[in-house]
């Protein structure tokens, strides 16, 4: 992993046309700015990390069931 | 052509080729994944229907039309997502939210940061990330919990 120190105003820029800002530094908190082409996506981690997990659990918490009871129960 | 899809709970399924929905970059936590099934066992099954791993027997989502369960729902697609499924036209778009069931059935939530959308025509599928803080990675499907009619009156 490469490690930088930036100042507030200054940039980092990757691989040409990704330009990131330190906006705002306050106590442990760190605002930057992303200028990014509109290809590349751009997200918190954690809320990668939480879909992920989400999956996880999706995919294999269901038992086989009549679903349609259900829904019809609910109403 | 068709091919026989093991699943453990719909048994082996002979399924045309034709029917398999590619997700080139899988599902996020299953990222091998990039072949799946729409199952939909109508009245049995209600509004909801499943996405099985075609080549993992294990693998099924629970899915359902996320209109159902918070009729004002929409989405904008990012520009890098309609190429990723070559969507010509909205028209052309299916979207699913993921149901996730932990416990009891009637505890039951949708993913609604992250739907699925299916290119039907061309059968291409991705998951995508949202970014609005009214759609909540755990909607409850049956209102049983308080979150559910926060933001309401």
């Amino acid at each position: 992993m490469l490690i930088l120190t930036r100042k507030k105003d200054e940039k980092i820029v990757i691989d040409g046309n990704i330009e990131i800002t330190v906006i705002e530094i306050r106590g442990d908190q760190v605002r930057l700015g992303i200028k990014a082409p509109k290809h590349v996506s751009i997200h918190r981690k954690e809320i990668l990390d939480a879909i992920e997990a989400e999956n996880k659990q999706a995919a294999t918490s269901q038992v086989k069931v009549a679903l349609g009871d259900l829904w019809k129960k609910r109403l | 052509m068709s091919l026989k899809v093991n699943t453990i709970r719909f048994g082996t399924l002979e399924v045309c080729e034709e029917k398999i929905i590619s997700f080139p970059y899988g599902i996020p936590g299953f990222p091998q994944l990039t072949r799946f099934i729409y199952i939909d066992r109508g009245e049995q099954d209600g509004p909801f229907a499943w996405l099985q791993a075609v080549d993992d027997p294990d693998i099924a989502f629970i899915i359902v039309n996320p209109t159902i369960v918070k009729p004002d729902y929409q989405i904008v697609l990012a520009e890098q997502d309609i190429a990723d499924i070559d969507l010509a036209d909205a028209s052309e778009a299916e979207v699913f939210v993921i149901v996730s069931i932990r416990g009891e059935l009637k505890h039951a939530t949708v993913n609604l940061c992250a739907p699925v959308i299916i290119n039907v025509p061309k059968r291409k599928g991705k998951q995508i990330v949202l970014d609005n803080p009214d759609y909540p990675l755990r909607y409850p499907v049956f209102g049983s919990e308080p979150s559910r009619t926060e933001g309401v009156g």
